[in-house]
Order: C-alpha cells, then structure tokens, then sequence
C-alpha cells in the first residue's frame, strides 16, 4: 500500500480500516505491542517484552499510547466490586489473553473533578495526552449526552471512574501536564492507580462531583486513501503485487499467533447544519418600447376620447383599459403588448382618468408604472388625483367595481390633457437650444458671410436674387448669370420693363471699373458686364443708341467667349434687349429739373470721376442670406425693426395684421350689414382724424400702385377702410442670430405696431409705437405679452399713430427718454423711471412758408391724395355724410397746401412722421412732417423752430443724420426723392431718385461716407453711393413686389436688413459696398467732403446751365 | 412654464426644418417617449446616444464638478447629431435629432 502520513511503523501493526476518509472518523489503533509497552511501563510486564519505541525522523517518539488503561487483572478484580453493574465487557474478544482484561475492565468509566488531562495543542510532545484524552472526553460527552449509565457497548474505550479522592486527581493532573514529556501516559497511571486504591463511600454520593468536558482536537495518525491505477500500467503491478501481499498477511493471520484483532470505535463527526434565515429578494422590471402604430392607436383614441363626451367614456371605456391590464398581467414579459398597455395607460392617464383607475384596479404594478410616469410628468394636482384614484380603485376592485367608477368620477372633470412628454420641464428650452442647433447647421455658410468670416460666393454661383415667377428674370439669369447681380432690377411687372431693366445696365456701367475681367469676379464677363464696360469706357456721347450699337457685339463676343456656343444665342438676346432699352431710356424719364443732356454729361462725370477714385473698385453688389420670416408673421406688412443696442446678433421686428386679410373681414362685415351701419360704425369711431388718416393711408398705398391703381386702388382703400374700423391686430418678434427660422420670442399687440426701438441704456427694454397712438414699454426679459407700462388716453396718448420711436440716452446723470412722434403733430418724450410720464417737446404747426416751386407738385399730390380719398370712400360704400365730410377734407388739405398762407380749416397742426437726433447736440433733432417740410428743433423750444428745410412734396418718411458729417443729412419722402441736406441750408444740396416709388425709408451705411440705403414701396432695396453716380443707386434689389418698408445696417457686419410687407426681414450681404478696412474715418470724412463738392458743384452747374 | 402647445408646435418645427431626419426624446429609463422614427432606429438611438451622453457628461463632471453638460453635437459624415440632455433628477430625459447638415 502506497504509505500515508504517519508514523513509520516497525512493528507488525497494520491499520483496521486501511483507506479511512480523512477527517471523516477517528480511528484509534492498537496492537498487542502497543499494549504491551504501555503496560511495562505502568505496571509489570505481562508479557515480559521490551517496550517498542517508534521515533519518527524528527526523532519524536511517536510510540502510540493505549487508548484504554489497562489495569492488571488483580486490581480489576478488586475494583470490580465496586464497579461491576456499570461495567459492561465486550465479548468480541477472540484473544486470549486479552480476553480476561478487555472483558472486565475494558469498560470503566473514570470520573474526572477536573479536566486538568486535557491536552489542548497539537505539540508532538503532548502527544501522549492528546492520545488520551479523546476516549475519555468523548465517553464523558456521551454521558452527559444521554444522562444515563448504562455501558456503552461494543466499544473498545475504557472508563475509569475516580473516586472524590481530588488530591489524586489533581495531582494525576498535574502530573499529566507536568509529565507529558517523559512520554508516560500518567492520567491512565493515575486512574489505574486510584480507581485501586480508592475506594467510594457513602458519602462520595452526597458530595459535589464537578464534570468538566472538553473537546479536543482529531488525531490522524495513519491515513490512506484509496488509489485507482490502471492495470496495465507500472504502478498498476506494483498495486496488484501490494494487494496480493495484503491479501496472504490476512490469510496467515489466521493461522498465526502474531496477529491479534481487536476492534476500535470510529467516530463519524457529527455534521453541524446551519441555519440561515433570509428573505427572498423579489425583483420586477417594466420596459416599456413604443412601436409606431402603438402611438398611433393611441393618439387615435386620444383624439376620439377628447372629441367624445365625458359621460359617455365612464361606461364605454371602462373594459377596454382592464383588458388591457391583465392582458400585461398574464403575459408577464411579453413586451409588446406591455408597452401597449403602457402606452395606453399612460396615454389615457391623461385623456381618459377612468381608463387608467380601471387598469390600475386589475393589475398593480401597470398602476405603479402609470402612476410613476405621472409623476415624472411632473403633473403638479392631477397625478395626484390619479393616484390616489388607482389605489381607490385598487383597493375596492374585489369586491365590486363601483369604487373604480367613483374614482373615474372624481377624475372625470379633469377635461382632455396635453401630450404627456410636452410637460418635460425644460424641454422648452432644450427645443429651442436645439432648433438653434438645426438652425445653424442650415444656414452656416450664411452666417459665415454675415460674419465676414467666408467672402461672399462669386455672383456666379449665387442664388438666384430676381423674381423666380418673372418668366423674363429667369430666362436672364438663364442666359447670362455673369451679369445676374446686376439685372436683379428685372421688373416685377412687365409694364414697368421698359425702364428697370435698362437702370439696372446704367448703373452697372456706372459702377463697372476699367479692368473687370481682371477682377476675381471673371465670371462677371457676361453680356452685361461686357456692355456696361464698353459703354463706361466710351467717351463719346454720341447718344444711347451708337453706344448700344457698338455694345452689342462686345456682348455678343463676351458672351461667346466665355459660354459654349449653345447657350451664348439667348445671352446675347438678353443683352441686345437690355441695350435697346438702353437706348431708350434716357429720354424717357430723367427728373424733370435737369436737362436730359446735362444729365447724362453729368452721369458720365461721375462715373469717370468715381474710378478715378476708387480704383480698380470691383463692383458693387447684393446677397441674399437669409429671410426671417415665420408662419407665424407670414403675410403681416413689418412696419419696423430696430436692433438691440448691447445683443447685436438680436432684432426686433414690429408688425401690423395682414391688410387683405382684414380687408376680407371688412368687406364680410360689411356684405352682413346695410351700408349705412358699417359708415356708421366707421364714423362712429369718434378718432378725429380719422377721416385724415384714411386719406393718407390711401394716398400711401394709392402712390406705392403706381400705374394701376384700379383693383388694387380699391383693394388697399379697403384695408384702409379695415384699419379705420380698428380690426387690425400687431405682432413684436424678436428674432436672433442663433434662430433663423423662428422668432425667439414673439408676442401680439392689440394694435398694430408702426415703431419700435431697444433702449440703449437697460437693453432688454422695448419702447413700442403702435397705430393706435399707444406708446408701450416692453420688458424682453419677461417674455410677457402685456407691456409693463402703457399709455392710456389719460396719460397722453398720441391721437394718431406712432411713427417713430427712439430712445435718447443724454449722458449717464440724466434719465433716458423715449422720444415718439405721431401725425398728430405731436413730438412727445416719454421717461418711464416713475410710471410712463411724458413731455411734449413740440406740436408741429402747418408752417405758413411754403416754397412756391413746390406749389404746383404738392396740388398735384394732394389731388392724388384726393382721388385715392374718393376711392377709398366709393370703395368702402361711406354713406353721403361720411364721404361729404371725407371730400371737406380734402378739400380744406388741398386748400392748406395749395393755399400757402393761411390755416387749414380742421388743423393747424401736420402729421410728424419721422425724426432723428443729432449725434454732437441730443438737444437738436429734426422732425419730418406729413407735408413734406423738415424742421430742426430744439428741446428747448417748444413753439418754434430752429429752421426749417423744404423742398419734399410728400411725406418725409424717414430722416437720418450723417455719422460721417454732422452736419448733414439725409431725408427720404412719398415723392420718390431721396434728399441730402445741410444745416444751414435751406434746400437740399442733392437729390436723388431711381424709379417712381415712394421712398419709404433711408439710412446711411454706417462703413462707407458716401453710401447710404433706401427701400421703395415697389419693394426694391438701392444702395446708393454718391461718390460713384447720383443718378442710379449702384445696386438696386427686387426683390418681392410687396412693398419694402424699413432697412437698417447692422452695426458691425456687412449686412443690411430689409422689412418687406410680406412679412420677412431680408437679410442681405454687402458686397463691396463698405470702404476698405484700414481706411480712417477720416479719410471717409474728406472722400464724403470731396464727393459733397463735386456733385453739388455739378448739380448747380447743371441747375444754372 | 412655457406654453405647452409651444413645445408641441416647436417640436413639429424642428421636424419640418430642412435637414431634419428625425427627433426623439428619451425619458430617464431609456424609454422613447415621443419619436419620428421607425421603432429599430428608435431603440438604436436611444440605447446608443444615452450611454454616450452619459460618459460624456462623466467627462465634463471630472473636470469640474459643479459644471454640467447642456449640449452634445456630433458631427458624422452623413449627419448631425445634436442631443440636449437634461440630468436633473425627476425630469431627466434626452432630446435627439438627427439632421443631414448637407442636404440643400
């Protein structure tokens, strides 16, 4: 056998039970030798032996003890009289000579007052008390176990009792410890020695025996595990050969004396169980996917469940949200239907409450879900309420189904809910930061262009600026792009072809410089290009049609040159068109104050002049980036816009309701009532210049037709008709860099808005004008719709509409003011530190000086005003008193214009409509008048002016002081002219006018001295530089055929922001239209000084000749 | 608390921008609660691009605690996409869209 660990054995014992399990048994082994030794020592030796000793190669002695004391057969004989019932022999000694010693005194029980023999390490010098002990502690734990004295038998353990007689245990035990080195076993000794020499009493019974049981550690002394080899193998013979010998030691033992058996106990260790006490963990999950057509059900039943009456879902809806509940509960993870039932729960959790207490009824954790997903709606009352109405409904759903209907019930006011996921808080924002997001990523080459960070693309490759439905616009940008930025003055009607076209060549040439095609802009050689440049270098003035003639083929040879033959036929076409109205045009419509010849001499000066100056400029030009506009402002006419003084990236747009649209509900009205109540209810506005207003407004809109005045006449007198009546409603937008398609704010207006203007002092105020004559101030901050203050009729609203407003910062120790000016002649200045409080600082009188060459003009127009007056009046069917009363003013304008002298008959008083502050002085301002004069005044004076300016024979519609030269201004007027004045000089030191359309609005460019911007009502956008030509603006833009009411130039980007009436803001980039870069100012100031001189020179040149 | 009606109709906007292949919102369990598109990209999506937000939010937090990640853009070679998460507890969600910044 494969030797365990152990003892190496000299002596002929072998192990009872070979292959024990480890750990599993203890195992007590004896053999007669074993016996012996320890018998010689104790007591005589039976056997007359020597003692074996086993030393292991340690050189510990590892001598095995007996397990049992054996007493010598005298003293069991004499203990036995004692002891004899409790002694139990076992008889399964088949040895003779251990027969007699086992049978009697195998057994004995020892009583121990103390276990002082207790051995407690595993010190190979202990061993012979560990040896002991074992039997002793385990018989003793067996007796306490089962209380009772009956032997045990079958066991090879002795028992040996001890007698009260302590001093002999105590000394047995301390001799045990103290002698455990020489090797004896002295607590056998000593109980062998006592239980014969002492002997019990009766008083032993009565006295106090003290049991101590210890447990003491396993001993292994032999272990051998059992080994599978395979036969076949080395070891497997050395196995068989071990086995075989194994095998004939049993068989001799038998027949041999040397072998004696004995029977030893083994122990199998009791196996602890440990209990361990838990709760079971439970775990649940929820997922929820909504597939498409699930949102679709629904939002489907959503809408059914809002559309149908409340009552009604109580009984019809109740069903189908159980179903659905325990259809989840029976399929447990079934997801689809789960995240229908979720879906719809949570769906009609909100729709329909009893839907969601009927679920929550049947299935709690569906209830759970709902009522979670209420709460991260953060439904502040009603979540509420849902839940306690699904615990109600849970709670009495056993038993009957009436406390779900009583829930139901209680939720069932709750009417029809948003969508849940629009109750996010803050989703608003983070949809707004995200649409700015969307935003931006569309329009970044854009903004990379507002920002000056890209160049403009080549006109080439530029959107198509001119009229997609103008059939004759696209076949040119078709035929020749090169000079597409140029002919973007195509008409918007073709009636008005004839002259557009051919201004649009005229100013091209003007602006073209000697040496384009050297330009970067090479594809700028088209037909036009190549016109516009042989007519410039021409000298000659041998009249429009030679220079026509001798343009038409360089066109047609650029052309060629530069396209293939295919596509040159309709470029050239194109081009001989463009030139023959050339030809043509400067007979037709040059101002009347200049001679045709002069001019045209006079153009050409400029022209070579302003190359003479500006070098090899390239030309001038427009781009359209972007166009604010929304659905929300689509079709509302921006009267105003005005950017943010401290956000320059932020603008504010002022708009008033859609005239056709108002129109349309005027006219409904007035098909639903008998004429005379709707004259009535006109008149019965009780606005006293009413009548007036309309007249004006007509004779704006009846002016800004043009030609036909017929439908469209009637048209706008009907808008005119609605806006009198008051149906008219305004809108504020503020729209932003960030977001191009969406107002980042936006909010209406009870009237409509006709000026606006950020603060420069608290940026986040908003001054706002409207048509009413109502001034209100705005906080942007708050995003609130109603203004924080507004004037009333007690606190001196304007009569009339609010042209103009701007603040005026005078300097940090005085207050801001909002200055406003109305047609009612008032110029009021409004401070809002305590409440909205105002200050007239002038009522514009009808001025008795009146230049009497304008005298005839201004008859003409008033009586243009008139007839659009009578239109109006015809159009809107006013009963005879209106219209006579409508005609008497006309009659008493007519007479106050045309008369001069004296006093119109209703007011003394003219309409302001625009004015500006001067820049050096913020006492001085301008006013500009509804009967065309300009007066500068003074806040310090509030009767007179300081001069006055005449020469417009219409309404000056807007004004603006130079920022280059501070003296000089620029006024534009109803009477198509755009004129520049100087202080001190009562008339204009040069005028300007392109086409027949009112003049809306005018402003100077902020990076160029001798640039400014106008928009017309024909909705064309010019840029003029009088540096280059005063005859036609060197880049003009048509843009829609709704009139351009406002334009204004950002601050610090070559940008220009046009209002339309069709309720965009078009945002356009300059191209090559600012002064270089590193010019000073005041260069730009002597180039404007140079530029003022020469053409005034001209101008009176021209006057005089 | 902003217009509701707002939001729903600034959601159908973003929708309708050009570009603009698809929205989805997440809620804080991952569970897309409003979504333009088809049930798999739905789930990609929001299985995906929360996992990323939140490392890159772990990202931002690192570097400083008190500060917080507002906006996550992610610029592919076919699309954008741009999420606005909202951490907060109780009203955490994500909001996603998808926009192919090329298309003109």
């Amino acid at each position: 056998m494969p030797a365990g660990h152990g003892p190496r054995v000299t002596g002929g014992w072998g192990p009872n039970r070979p292959g024990g399990v480890p750990g599993g048994s203890r195992r007590s082994y004896r053999s007669s030798n074993v016996r012996r030794s320890t018998s010689s020592r104790t007591h005589d030796m039976v056997d007359g032996l020597a003692p074996i000793k086993l030393i292991d190669e340690q050189g510990v002695n590892r001598t095995p003890k007996p397990l049992v004391a054996i007493v010598t057969s005298a003293a069991l004989r004499q203990a036995r009289g004692i002891v004899t019932e409790e002694s139990v022999a076992g008889s399964d000694a088949g040895d003779g000579l251990f027969g007699e010693g086992r049978s009697s005194a195998g057994f004995s029980r020892g009583w121990f007052d103390s276990g002082t023999a207790t051995p407690q390490e595993a010190d190979p010098q202990e061993y012979q008390g560990r040896m002991m002990v074992p039997s002793n502690a385990a018989i003793a734990s067996s007796l306490a176990a089962d209380r009772s004295l009956t032997a045990i038998g079958g066991s090879s353990m002795g028992v040996s009792m001890f007698s009260s007689n302590r001093q002999s245990n105590d000394t047995a035990g301390s001799q045990s410890s103290s002698a455990r080195p020489t090797g004896t076993p002295p607590a056998a000794s000593a109980a062998a020695t006592a239980a014969a020499a002492v002997f019990l009493n009766e008083d032993d019974l009565s006295k106090p025996h003290k049991v101590l049981l210890q447990d003491s550690g396993t001993v292994f002394m032999w272990e051998v595990p059992g080994v599978v080899v395979a036969a076949d193998s080395a070891e497997g013979s050395q196995v068989a050969a071990a086995n075989s010998q194994y095998a004939a030691q049993l068989a001799a033992r038998d027949a041999s004396d040397k072998f004696t058996a004995s029977s030893c106990q083994t122990l199998v260790p009791l196996r602890k169980h440990r209990e361990v006490q838990s709760g079971t963990s439970s775990s649940s999950d929820a997922g929820c996917q909504a597939s498409r057509w699930d949102i679709d059900d629904s939002y489907a039943a959503l809408e059914r469940s809002s559309a149908d009456d409340g009552e009604e879902q109580l009984g019809s809806v109740l069903p189908s949200g159980a179903v659905v509940a325990t259809g989840v509960h029976s399929n447990g993870y079934h997801s689809s239907s789960q995240q229908a039932s979720f879906m719809r729960s949570s769906q009609q959790n909100w729709g329909r409450p009893s839907n969601m207490s009927a679920a929550a009824g049947s299935n709690r954790r569906t209830t759970n879900l709902d009522s979670c997903v209420a709460g991260a709606w953060g439904r502040p009352s009603s979540s509420m309420r849902g839940s306690q109405a699904g615990n109600r409904g849970e709670a009495s759903y056993s038993g009957s189904t009436t406390g779900a209907a009583a829930a139901a019930a209680l939720l069932a006011a709750a009417g029809p809910q948003p969508e849940p996921w629009t109750r996010l808080a803050g989703l608003a924002e983070a949809l707004a930061v995200m649409e700015a997001a969307v935003s931006q990523n569309i329009f970044l080459p854009q903004l990379l262009q507002y920002r000056d960070i890209k160049p403009p693309l080549p006109p080439s490759s530029q959107p198509s600026a001119v009229l997609p439905d103008d059939p004759l616009a696209a076949g040119a940008s078709t035929s020749s792009t090169g000079s597409q930025q140029l002919a973007v003055a195509l008409p918007p009607t073709p009636g008005m072809m004839s002259s557009r076209p051919s201004v649009a060549l005229l100013s091209s040439r003007g602006a073209a410089a000697d040496a384009w095609a050297s330009s970067p802009h090479g594809s700028f050689g088209g037909a036009g290009t190549a016109a516009g440049s042989t007519a410039g270098v021409t000298p000659s003035l041998g009249g429009g049609a030679s220079a026509a003639g001798a343009a038409t083929p360089g066109a047609a040879s650029a052309a060629g040159g530069l396209r293939p033959a295919g596509s040159m036929t309709p470029g050239s076409l194109a081009g001989a068109a463009g030139l023959s109205q050339l030809s043509r045009r400067p007979s037709q419509q040059l101002p009347a104050a200049e001679g045709a010849g002069g001019s045209r001499q006079s153009s050409f000066v400029s022209m070579s002049s302003s190359r003479l100056m500006r070098g090899s400029r390239p030309p001038a030009g427009l781009q359209l980036l972007w166009t604010w506009s929304c659905s929300l402002t689509e079709g509302m006419p921006v009267t105003s816009i005005a950017w943010n003084s401290a956000n320059t990236n932020l603008i504010a747009a002022g708009y008033r309701a859609n005239p056709a649209a108002a129109a349309a509900a005027a006219e409904a009205e007035a098909a639903g009532r008998p004429p005379g109540s709707a004259g009535s209810s006109s008149s019965s506005a009780g606005r006293p210049a009413t009548a007036a207003r309309s007249i004006r407004e007509s004779m704006k809109i009846g002016v800004g037709a043009g030609e036909d005045a017929g439908a469209a006449g009637a048209s706008a007198a009907a808008a005119a008709a609605a806006e009198v009546a008051g149906i008219t409603g305004g809108r504020v937008a503020l729209w932003s860099l960030k977001n191009q398609l969406h107002p980042i704010w936006t909010f209406e207006t009870k009237s409509a808005v006709t000026a606006l203007d950020f603060s420069q002092r608290n940026p986040h105020i908003l001054g706002v004008g409207t048509h009413d004559g109502t001034i209100a101030v705005y906080d942007v901050r708050l995003r609130q719709p109603t203004p924080l203050m507004a004037s009333t009729a007690d606190t001196g609203k304007h009569a009339d509409p609010v042209w103009k407003v701007r603040w005026l910062d005078r300097g940090p120790e005085r207050e801001e003011l909002l200055v406003s000016i109305s047609t009612d002649g008032k110029v009021k200045a409004w401070t809002i530190a305590k409440g909205l409080e105002h200050s007239t600082l002038i009522t514009l009188k009808r001025t008795s000086k009146r230049l009497t060459s304008a005298g005839g003009s201004s008859s003409a127009a008033a009586g243009v005003a008139a007839a659009a007056a009578g239109a109006a009046a015809a159009a809107v069917g006013l009963p005879a008193g209106s219209g006579a009363k409508a005609a008497a003013t006309v009659a008493a304008l007519r007479h106050g214009v045309a008369g001069g002298d004296r006093d119109a008959l209703i007011s003394r008083n003219t309409g302001g409509m625009s004015f500006d502050f001067s820049s050096t002085d913020s006492r001085i301002y301008l006013a500009g008048t509804e009967d065309g004069h300009i007066h500068k005044c003074s806040t310090s004076y509030s009767e007179q002016y300081l001069e006055s300016y005449s020469g417009h024979i219409g309404p000056v519609y807007a004004l603006q002081w130079s920022p280059f030269a501070p003296n000089l201004f620029l006024s534009c007027s109803g009477d198509w002219t755009i004129r520049m004045w100087q202080e001190g000089r009562q008339q204009q030191l040069l005028s300007f006018q392109s086409s027949n359309e009112e003049v809306l609005d005018v402003q100077w460019c902020p990076s160029n001295s001798t640039c400014f911007g106008a928009v017309t009502a024909g909705g064309r956008l010019e840029l003029w530089d009088f540096g280059a030509n005063t005859l036609r603006p060197v880049v003009q833009h048509a843009s829609t055929k709704c009139a351009m009411t406002a334009l204004l130039f950002a601050k610090d980007a070559p940008v220009v922001v046009a209002a339309s009436d069709a309720g965009g803001l078009l945002v356009f980039r300059l191209v090559n239209v600012a002064a270089d870069r590193f010019e000073p100012p005041e260069l730009q100031q002597t180039r404007l000084e140079e530029a003022l001189r020469a053409n005034v020179m001209k101008a009176a040149l021209s006057g005089a000749g | 608390m902003a217009d509701l009606a707002a939001v729903e109709e600034t959601f159908k906007r973003i929708q309708s921008h050009k570009g603009v292949i698809g929205v989805v919102i997440i809620n804080s369990d991952g569970i897309p609660i409003r979504t333009t598109f088809d049930n798999d990209l739905t789930v990609q999506y929001a299985a995906l691009v929360s996992q990323f937000t939140v490392k890159a939010r772990s990202a931002v937090k690192n570097l400083d605690p008190e500060d917080e990640l507002k906006f996550v853009r992610i610029r592919s070679k076919k699309h954008e996409i741009m999420i606005a998460p909202e951490f907060e507890r109780q009203r955490e969600y994500y909001l996603i869209v998808v926009q192919d910044p090329s298309t003109d």
